[in-house]
Order: structure tokens, then sequence, then C-alpha cells
């Protein structure tokens, strides 16, 4: 695609297949050009999508994905529903995964020092390294056949393995192993969950598998599945994105929690009477001193233990923001806990466990890198690792990896990991490789492109290949050979599948990686005749579950070494804790991971540092304030401040991701990395690395002039909290539970004021007309207890939708295009975080108040029930948007172009919005016209359209439910029907098309008293002094805000300490 | 490099790389952020457009012609009946997408070779033309046919061919009888306004056809602005 101009390609992707543009300057119409192909490939149709189904490779997970293909480009990525983990869900990383395939700054092929290398060259330097012994690959965790592959060129070359991740999971492996001598970390399933406790893992997000846990997660608070609302409790010293979601958080001091956890598991063990074989190890723990230490009462911890005792319940171990010297006791006490709560086999899966493949330690790749440094080391190959980013800065990574004479790193162009004297080698992205994973032992899953790679790259299974030929090695797995006749060209052609003979290495002539995974394939799981029909089925279907492996008895290891409580770090600690979208700095080149919002800050394209109030407010600093966070001589800033109420005093944490000093990608240099503050410190017992091991200084710093510009950033979030509006309600879960009548919001909900003369006299309330509905009124049910506020959907919807990326300085400027308004109100204090999410789009509304005030007819109700927007007819006047109460609308200030290369990844089937047109969701207009026409010639669709749109689609936690309101068994129908279903502002009577099920609560409300605010007091007045006049509801709603604001001060005090003595109580 | 040789699955070559594009006259970017976020000055009017009234009315008659296609070739010869000495081909034997989606598409040069790898082209121009494509001396050998596109719907149209031609739309309604002409041009009397669509969707027949007692209310639903306007 070299010579191709990219930013005139998205000007006509809704035409013919191969299509270009020329703009010439005559005074004539545009001369567009069709170019059609030279040999068309059967399976394409110019104009209609393909999908392939495919496993993610961005993280460990690796999710089962379906990739949506059109003329010759990946412009989709969703979930497989078919797939065992993540079960139809995708988070942001994976939907943004086309952003790493048409990046600008991939590079177009191998690299040394900065100038292009043919692969010929690359591999033959590489294959001479490899046969030269003594090398080493250092890389991410691998599964399935590039791991076997791995293995046989290691074991026939003498290459030695490490397989670490920053945030990777060597302490709970090395307690899987000390505990229960089980290879791998244990498979954890939440639906069956009535107790989810936690000890710092960012599982609903960044840890494990967060696709899969959110779908567990929602299948656990769903009433109608199981009979039960699961309460999630949260220990930990600071309220993780997945804190935000618990409904006890009981504060931990940093370093703490592995006592807390030993502490809970001997009540436990006491409660029920049986310690399931831990008995000596729970004798040597002191729960009060433990639970003292973690500064949390007994009492609270005893509390806890009787529910754990009484209730199934799942255990998650520490995360990054907890992973201190003690990090593999915090996991061995998380496992003991689930033992002798009686998790295993039911929630907590040792059988079908999560595979990691190989494992080694930070202590490992510390050791590798000293040898590096002393020059023993002569060959590195670094796959996919970016060492210089991930590891502190004291290790001098930098300087280790110029001191290997053969230094060879598989990167797309993007990290800091890209010294001199490295040869880059280009894998591309898993959208264009072949492969597979075996995530979860026992099911299989296979990588399939969803289109040719876009630049010259050869991903690292075929590297191996062809250094393993040219370096003569005998790879016995390539040997594995499949018989039959092929039906189908994906397999081979004429031949059979001979991937090649191991005692002959010229058969390697006719192995590449595609072969090598279908003969691992044929070899590990094919048992039956006809290996053809087999394999088309496992491409189709995007994988294979073998039987499930039996669930072992586990029994505790007796010899355990004496638990580790771990003692409280100093006030001034650094928590380091995981970026939602940009993990460990891997996705940083990805714009749109920067662009939406960040779930719970609000902030784009920055760091901060969060900090509790009294913190900020002893540095003198607010929102808008600025800090310099200093360690050991490095100075990380000046840094954003985010003032959270999730944050325990003294401390402060900053994400990670960001701040890529040498970046290869133009949008990693943003922010700062904190992983520079950090000190090199291993725990002894697994070797992880100590996340917690920074003591820092916090100073205020004042910026000025251009400085402030540049460094001033806004959230995106607007309010911290509901400030007394009626956003997200919320029920008490065993009310609900128990089938009682809820009232939602306790008192804050919707109050419609009914004047008994309106309808004595047949009057309406409502200003305009019933708008008719003949066949369709397109509804979204959106629930906001199961929502996590993972952002999948925002990434999702500009991805599907064609909304652009506008950048840092037209957010400062509010200049947000994402349709999707993810909200964050967070409404607790203390113990009860209350923390609501809230998905704010274009309600749809049948009296909708944008469409009257349109002096053009741009917007529109139809008769499918969509507020139509006509982007042709829109000339700017912005009335729409001002007579918006949901602020659903955007704004085109600018013609926004998308950034060099990103013009690919567009969807044809959405155009581009030009300067001075308002926009907004659509329900995915375009795909419900595609069904529609798939529909043809009937007038009702019978199809199953629950996951239609974007958002709906991808949400791993299946919170949002599309269809058509008319059908009185749709899944939406029957959702509005529930009693916990409301419309936002329902009161404004604008006849909503979108539903918001209510959030739960275990903490019980005090009965009429607004939960979040003032606002129910305030709501008695307003009906006794303005009730009887409904004209004046209106005025009544502002003076209820004025109410409550005058009431929320005081009530707010005490806010904390009422709940936490509620959930005391339960 | 190695991949999946031997598998033409769906990624066959992309011809898109083998052109190049001229853009002679587009606004000046005004760019943020080192490039990362190109923001274009405001402008009501598509950048192809002139500034001056007098041109751009001139720009929305639809009599003008467009540019020579790179081969001329002759519909009629392909279209028309045996009897009438033409070939009778049917419209879909080329236009073979247009039953499946929203493309009606234009045929692969492959779909030409089939025939024509058999036909003198001596004397004829429009062979000699093709000849370049097909043949492997030929100076255009590999090289799509850049057709010059007739017809050009606004991108924030949504048209659908498979959707017409499946509810029993022929392919003459919208076309005219293209077995009566030659190379195709922009004709006077098909204009591709919106009134034009409007007028069918209304009326046409197919709708009682297809919807019988809810023809009035699909008619309805046919003049929605959704229907076709993103």
């Amino acid at each position: 695609m070299g010579d191709m101009n990219r930013r005139d390609f998205f000007k006509v992707l809704g035409t013919t297949g191969a299509v270009g543009t020329l703009t010439a300057c005559d005074p004539r119409t545009p001369v567009e050009h069709i170019y059609p192909y030279v040999v068309q490939p059967e399976q394409v149709v110019p104009g209609a999508p393909t999908f392939f189904a495919s496993t993610c490779g961005d993280c460990v997970a690796a999710c089962g994905t379906v990739l949506r293909h059109r003329e010759g480009r990946v412009v989709f990525v969703a979930g497989n529903t078919e797939s065992p983990v993540g079960q139809g869900g995708a988070c942001s990383v994976a939907i943004s995964a086309t952003q790493e395939a048409f990046n600008a700054d991939h590079i177009g092929g191998p690299q040394k020092g900065g100038e292009d290398v043919s692969w010929d060259d690359a591999l033959a330097a590489l294959s001479a390294a490899v046969s030269g012994g003594s090398a080493t690959w250092l890389g991410r965790y691998r599964t399935g056949a590039l791991d076997r592959l791995l293995g046989d060129v290691a074991a026939a070359s003498g290459m030695q393995r490490v397989h670490w991740e920053a945030f990777g999971y060597e302490s709970l492996a090395t307690a899987s192993k000390l505990a229960f001598g089980i290879d791998g970390v244990p498979r954890y399933q939440v639906a069956g969950a009535h107790i989810i406790l936690s000890f710092g893992a960012d599982w609903l997000n960044t840890w494990l598998a967060p696709v899969d846990h959110q779908a567990g997660y929602a299948a656990a608070r769903t009433h109608e599945q199981g009979g039960f609302v699961a309460e999630f409790v949260s220990i930990e010293p600071r309220v993780s994105h997945t804190g935000t979601k618990c409904d006890q958080w009981l504060k931990s001091n940093p370093g703490t929690e592995a006592g807390v956890a030993f502490a809970l598991a001997k009540l436990v063990a006491e409660k029920k009477g049986s310690a399931m074989g831990a008995e000596s190890l729970l004798s040597q723990v002191d729960a009060a001193a433990f639970a003292s230490a973690a500064g949390i009462d007994l009492a609270k911890l005893d509390v806890l233990a009787t529910k754990l005792a009484a209730k199934p319940s799942i255990i998650f171990p520490g995360g990054v923001t907890t992973q201190g010297e003690n990090s593999t006791h915090l996991a061995l006490a998380s496992l003991v806990l689930n033992l002798v709560c009686g998790n295993f086999g039911t929630t907590v899966l040792l059988g079908a466990h999560t595979n990691l493949g190989v494992v080694s330690s930070y202590a490992d790749v510390v050791k590798l890198l000293e040898a590096c440094a002393a020059g023993s080391v002569k060959t590195l190959i670094i796959d996919e690792l970016d060492p210089i980013f991930t590891l502190p800065a004291e290790l001098k990574v930098a300087d280790a990896l110029k001191a290997v004479p053969n230094l060879f790193v598989f990167t797309n162009g993007s990290g800091d990991t890209h010294p001199e004297n490295a040869t880059l080698l280009p894998p591309g992205s898993w959208l264009e490789q072949w492969g597979d994973a075996e995530p979860v032992k026992g099911h299989f899953q296979i990588r399939q492109p969803g289109m040719a790679p876009q630049h010259n790259t050869m991903s690292q299974g075929d590297v191996l290949l062809s250094v393993a030929k040219s370096a003569a090695l005998v790879i016995p797995s390539a040997a594995d050979t499949v018989e039959g006749e092929a039906e189908d060209e994906a397999v081979s052609s004429t031949d059979t599948y001979a991937l090649g003979d191991a005692s002959a290495v010229p058969g390697f002539e006719a192995v590449d990686f595609y072969r090598y995974v279908a003969g691992h394939w044929a070899d590990k799981l094919f048992t039956g005749d006809d290996f053809a029909a087999w394999w088309i089925e496992v491409l189709q279907r995007g994988g294979f579950a073998a039987a499930p492996s039996e669930e072992p008895e586990v029994s505790l290891n007796p010899e355990l070494p004496a638990p580790n409580g771990g003692s409280a770090l100093s006030g001034n600690t650094l928590l380091f804790f995981p970026h939602a979208h940009l993990l460990d700095g891997r996705t940083a080149n990805r714009p749109s991971l920067h662009e939406v919002p960040h779930p719970v800050s609000g902030l784009t394209w920055t760091t901060w540092a969060e900090m509790s109030p009294a913190t900020a407010q002893g540095l003198g600093v607010d929102k808008d304030g600025h800090v310099t966070v200093a360690s050991g001589g490095v100075e990380l800033g000046p840094l954003n401040v985010r003032v959270s109420k999730g944050m325990p005093d003294g401390h402060v944490a900053i994400p990670s991701g960001n701040g890529h000093q040498d970046g290869g990608s133009r949008y990693e240099r943003f922010g700062a990395n904190p992983v520079r503050l950090l000190k090199p410190a291993a725990d002894p017992v697994s070797g992880a690395m100590v996340y917690l091991s920074s003591e820092v200084t916090v100073t205020k710093t004042v910026l000025s002039g251009a400085d402030w510009e540049k460094y001033k950033r806004v959230s995106l979030k607007g309010s911290e909290d509901m400030d007394n509006r009626p956003v997200v309600l919320d029920a008490y879960a065993p009310d609900v539970v128990e089938g009682k009548e809820v009232e939602l919001g306790h008192g804050m909900g919707v109050h419609v004021v009914k004047d008994p003369r309106i309808e004595a006299a047949g009057m309406s309330y409502d200003m305009y007309p019933e708008p008719e509905h003949p066949t369709y009124r397109w509804g979204l049910s959106i629930n906001l207890d199961t929502c996590t506020g993972c952002g999948a959907c925002e990434v999702a919807c500009n991805a599907e939708n064609n909304v652009p990326m506008t950048g840092p300085e037209q957010h400062q400027l509010w200049r947000y295009m994402g349709w999707i308004r993810l909200d964050r109100f967070w409404q607790g204090e203390g113990e009860n975080p209350d923390v609501r999410y809230s998905m704010a789009i274009c309600q749809q509304c049948a009296h909708a108040p944008c469409e009257g005030v349109c002096p053009v007819v741009a917007t529109y109700h139809n008769l499918d029930g969509l507020n139509a927007m006509i982007y042709n007819r829109c000339v700017g006047t912005r009335y729409c948007a001002n007579n918006c109460p949901y602020s659903a609308r955007r704004f085109n200030w600018h013609t926004y172009r998308w950034p060099e290369g990103f013009e690919l990844m567009l969807n044809p089937d959405v155009v581009t919005r030009e300067a001075g047109v308002m926009e907004k969701c659509t329900f995915c207009i375009q795909r419900i016209r595609h069904v529609k026409t798939e529909a043809r010639p009937n007038t009702v669709l019978s199809q199953d359209v629950e996951r239609l749109t974007a958002c709906a689609e991808v949400c791993p936690s299946g919170s949002i439910v599309f269809g058509n309101r008319k059908e009185a068994d749709s899944a939406v129908t029957k959702l509005a029907e529930s009693p916990l279903s409301y419309q936002l502002f329902g009161e404004l009577n604008t006849k909503n098309g979108v539903e918001y099920l209510a959030k739960l609560t275990h903490t019980k409300p005090h009965h009429g008293e607004a939960h979040g605010g003032g606002h129910g007091d305030g709501h008695g007045n307003a009906d006794a002094t303005h009730g009887d006049v409904g004209a004046d509801h209106g005025d009544a709603g502002h003076k209820d805000a004025a109410q409550g604001d005058e009431a929320q001060g005081e009530h707010h005090h005490n806010h904390g300490e009422d709940h936490g003595s509620d959930a005391d109580k339960h | 490099m190695p991949s999946a040789t031997g598998t033409p699955r769906v990624w066959a070559v992309i011809l898109l790389g083998a052109v190049s594009f001229a853009s002679k006259c587009e606004n000046i970017d005004v760019t943020s952020n080192e490039d990362s976020f190109p923001i274009e000055t405001h402008s009501l009017l598509p950048p192809e457009y002139p500034d001056d009234v007098e041109t751009r009315i001139s720009v929305g008659s639809v009599v003008q012609p467009v540019d020579p296609q790179p081969i001329e070739f002759k519909h009629d010869v392909h279209a028309s009946s045996v009897e009438d000495g033409g070939l009778g081909m049917s419209c879909e034997y080329c236009h073979s997408n247009a039953r499946k989606s929203k493309h009606a598409g234009v045929p692969p040069t492959q779909t030409c070779v089939g025939c024509h790898s058999m036909i003198d082209p001596s004397g004829r121009e429009g062979l000699v033309q093709l000849d370049t494509y097909i043949k492997e001396s030929g100076e255009n050998y590999g090289q799509p046919i850049p057709w010059v596109k007739v017809h050009d719907i606004p991108d924030f149209v949504y048209f659908n061919h498979s959707r017409h031609v499946k509810s029993g739309v022929e392919c003459t309604d919208c076309h005219a009888d293209m077995s009566k002409h030659g190379v195709a041009v922009r004709a006077p009397d098909m204009t591709m306004l919106m009134g034009w669509c409007l007028e069918c969707h209304a009326e046409h027949p197919s709708v009682d056809a297809n919807y019988g007692a809810d023809a009035d209310l699909r008619r309805a639903e046919l003049k929605d602005c959704y229907t076709c306007h993103q």
C-alpha cells in the first residue's frame, strides 16, 4: 500500500471493493475510479463483510474473537460467543487491535540501527546466532503451538527460555505449585460465588482473564439466574478500578493483605470446624495481630468470615498494587482461604486451570540482564517485551542490552526497547498471524488472520521455523503429519499435509507456521478420519474444547513456609496500579485507548497522581493542580492531580502504561512512567517483582503560561458525584432477591407529579402527539449493576461508527467526540465507596427535545423509534445539543481527520462527518439496515438482535441488550418490565428508548433519606408545596436541588460511618 | 516470506496499492500535536468543490460528460439479444454481486479473459485496449482496469443493490436499457437525485407485490430519511 495517499482513501470507502479517488480542480463533479480485482478471491464479495474466528494475542487471557473483514482489511474486532474464555465479550484492548496493524509508526520491515534490512539478512544473522548455542529467549508467556516449537528449538539448539511479563503471575504460579503441586494458576469462575473477596487483583479489568471474569460477575449479580446477588468485598489499600464495584471496602495498610487473608482463613476454619489440611499452617496465624497490622477491625473480619463460612465464595489474590515482598504469601493465603471455604472445584478450578506456559520470574530476568551487562550473553531474542519501559530505571536495562552482541527484538516498532545494536523483527499484529493458544487447560483456540499482513512482517513461529531450517535443527514436532485428501485449499493443495520430516531437514521446505499449527492440532487433538472437514469446522468455530479435565482432589502440601503476613509500609509509599486500557504499556501506541477517558479518573492522554482529599489539601493542590513525585533522585512530573475518596491518606498512586521516553510510536510519549520510580526488589520466594517498593516525596508544582496550557487536563467525567441528580438509581439487593417491592433510589427516583384536573379534563401531559411505531421500537436496556465501567463499549462504538479522535488539546476544550459517555459517580465514602457507572448515550426519546428545535429537520423521529440524524441536512445550529437533557450530542468543531494510516481501519458502512455537523448515537443504524436487508422479504426480523449494536456486541458482562420493544417477548421488553428498570430523568417525560436497570446494593438504605444525597427529603417538601400544579414541576425540581445541596454537606459527614455500621449488622 | 502459501483465502492481493492517487487541491491541514491529530479548517464545502458560485452551479448539471473510460466497453454488444446481433448476456454475468452486496460490482479482469482470450482484437480499438491488460506482454498487464465512475452516490447516502434487486426492481428501472447504449455515459434522463429515488419509493409496483396489505406501511417506511441517509 506504499504508494497510496491514505488520507484520501476514506472518502470513498463506500464504493466498490477497490476504489480510489482523484480530486481535480476542474469545474466538474469529482472524478472517481473503480478498481476491480484482476483475479477476485472466491470468498470475497466487495461490499459484504466476511467474518473470521480468531484469538486475541494481546494478553494471556487469549479470548476468542471474531474479526469482521471488509475489502482486504479487518474493520472490527468482537468476541466469539463460542469461546469458553470471554464468552462473546471483548475488552478495549482487543477491539483496538486494528490500531496496531494500521499504525503509521509500525515499522515496515526488519531494521537494524534504524536502517531497513532484508528478512534474508536478518534471518541469516539470527540463525547463525542461534546455532552458535547459548542463545536466550526472553519473551511473553506463550502457549499452544508456539510454546511447543520454542521448546523444540530450545532443546535442539540449547537455547534458554525466559518467559516473563510485567504484572505477571509468578507469585500465584509459585504458590499454586507450592501448595498443590499444580503447574499453572487456578481458573476463577465467578458465576457461582455468593461472596466475592479480592485482595487487590484488578480481576474485572486487567488481571488474568478479565473478560471471562466479567461474564461470571454479571451472572453472580443477576438474581434471575441464581436466585442471589453476590456481595463483593474488596480488601486493598486503594479502591482499584475493580474495587469501584465493591459493596464493602476494607482499607488495609499497604503490604499487610497477606496477613488479612491468613487471619480470615483461620477465622473461617474455626467457624467451619475444619481447616481442610491447613491446620498446622493456620495454627501459626495470630488473627488479631494480623488484623491490627492491617488496620482492620477484627470484628469486621469476623463478620466477613461468618459469611464466607456459610456461602459459596471466591477469593482473588493480590494484584500489582498489593504486590509487596511477600506477594507469594498473599497468593498462598488466598489459595488457603479458598481451600478452607471449599471453593476448589466450584468457583476455583485447578483441573481446567489457566495455562500460562512457561512462567519465569522477575528475578530470572534480573539475573539475565546482569549476565548481559557482564557480556556473558552472546545472543538475546526479546519477544514482544519492553524491558526498558517495564523494569526499574536502576537496573539500567538499556546499558545491559547494549552489551549483547547479537540482539534481536520482536517488535512492531512501539515501545522503548529498540537499542541501536538490536535487529528489530516485526511480527505483525495478531490480526495478520496464524497461531493458536491454550488459555485454559483443555480449551484450544485457533488464531487465523483476518487480513494479509499490512507490512513486511513475519510471525515468531515462521521466524523460528526458518531459523530451524537454516541452522539444521531437528524439530520433532515439525514431523507431525496429517493424512487425508484436501477438499479445502485452506488446508493444503493436492499434497497431503506432510509437515516436514525430522530425519530429513529438507522437509522444512514445505513448512510454514500455518502448517505447523495444523500439524500440532492434528497431533494433539484430532481423532477422527476426515481432518480437512474437522479443520474447517475448527477454523469456523475458532477453537476446540477437549473434554474438561476432572477436578483433582486438592490436598494441601503440609510443609509450607510459616505465614508471612507482611508489615505495613510507611505513609508515603507509591501505590503503582495498572491502567485499565494501557496495561503495562504494551498498548500505548493505540490512540483510541488514550482517547477514551480513563473509566475512573476521566483523564485522557496523561499520567496522574492520585491522592486522598486530605493529602491533596495538605499539599495545597486540587484537581486542577500538578505535583512532582520523586524517589531516589528520579523525578516524575509535572503530573496532574486526581483527588480520590478511594485513596488512603499519605500515599500516592500512579497508573502504568504512559510515558515512553524513547517510544517508537508518537502516541506513547504522553504522560510519565512511574516504573522509573520503583526500586528493584524481588519477593524471595517466587522472585516476583515488588511493586510496593518505593517511598516517594510529593511536591506541589505551580505551572504557568505555556506549561500550564501543556499540562492542563480536564476530567471528562464531569462531576465527581451525582450532585443530587437521580442519574443512577439503586435498590437494596436482599429486597430484590426476596421479591419485595423496591423503591428505586430510595426516594431519589422518578417523581412525576400528576394533576388530577388534567386527567379529569381528558387532557394529556404530552406536548406532542404520540409517535407511531408500526413495526419496531428499537430499545436498549443497560444494566448499571453488572456494568463494570471497563470502557469496551466506548472503544467499540468509536471503532464501529468512525468517531474521530480529537486529541488532548481538543479535550481541554471538552471536544471529545465519543458517542458513549461512560459516567462515573463516586457517591459514597469510607467503607462504602458506592461508585456508580452509567453509560450515557442518545436515549432515542419518543418525545425528543432535540427534534422540535431543529430548524432544518435534520433530526426527526422515525418509524422505528430512532432519533434519526441526517448529516447532510445539518447546518450546525447546535440547538439540538443545547436542548438535549442527556448531553448526548457531539458537534464537529473541525473536520477531524484520522491520523495517518488509520483511514484503513474505518468502517466503510459509516460516513465520516465534517466540520459544522452534529452527530450522536444512532443505535448503529448501519447494522440495523444490514440485518433488515438480510431478512428481506420478511417485514419483521426474526433473527436474534440482542447484541446487534457495537456496544452490546462487545460488552463483556452482557450488560447491554438491544431489541424491539414492540415485541412482547423480546429480551429488551422483558428487561424493561423489570421492577428495577427505569428511564433516565423519567420526570421529563421524554419517553426514552433506553432503559436502565438499577444498581444493586448490599448496604441497607436509610428509610426516608436519599441514599446519595439529600434529595429525598427535599422532594417530600416539593410534593406538599407544588404537587398540585403540574406545570410547576420543573420549578419544584430546582427547589429540590437547592435543598439537597444544603443537606448534602451535613449528610456526607456521617455517610461512611452510617454505612459502615450497616455493613456490620448483616 | 512464508505465509499461508497455497491457501488463497480471502486476502488476495489488494490492488489498491498499485494505484497512485493524486490530490491536487486538498485543504491545508492545521495540524496539532506533531501531526497526531490532523484538524482541517472549517469549510462548509466539500474540498473538491471550487469556491466560486457560477462554477458550482455548473457542477450541479447532470448532463456534463464523464472522463473517457480506459477501455471503450460496449454494453450493447454484450447485452443486446442475439436476434439484435448481440451476445445476449445477462447483466449479472458481469455485475455478479448485485444480488449479494451493496455494490453490484465491476467484473474482475479474470471475467473478461474468460472469453476475450479467444477473441481476435485486430482492428477493434476497445479490444486492443483490453489486450494491454490481459496479455502478458501488455503494458498494463496485472494492473486493475481504472474504470471511471459514471455515477457517484454521495458518501452520506446508503444504497444497497442487493436489496433492490432482490425486491424485484429490474436493472433497467434505474440504469435504463444498457443493451441500447455503448459506453456508459451519464444520461440526462437518469438523474440520481433524491426526488428521482423517491418517485420509485412511492410508487414502484414491487412494493405491492412484496408487501400486499402492508404496502402502505412499507411505502411510508420507504420515505423515511433513514432508509437511505446516514
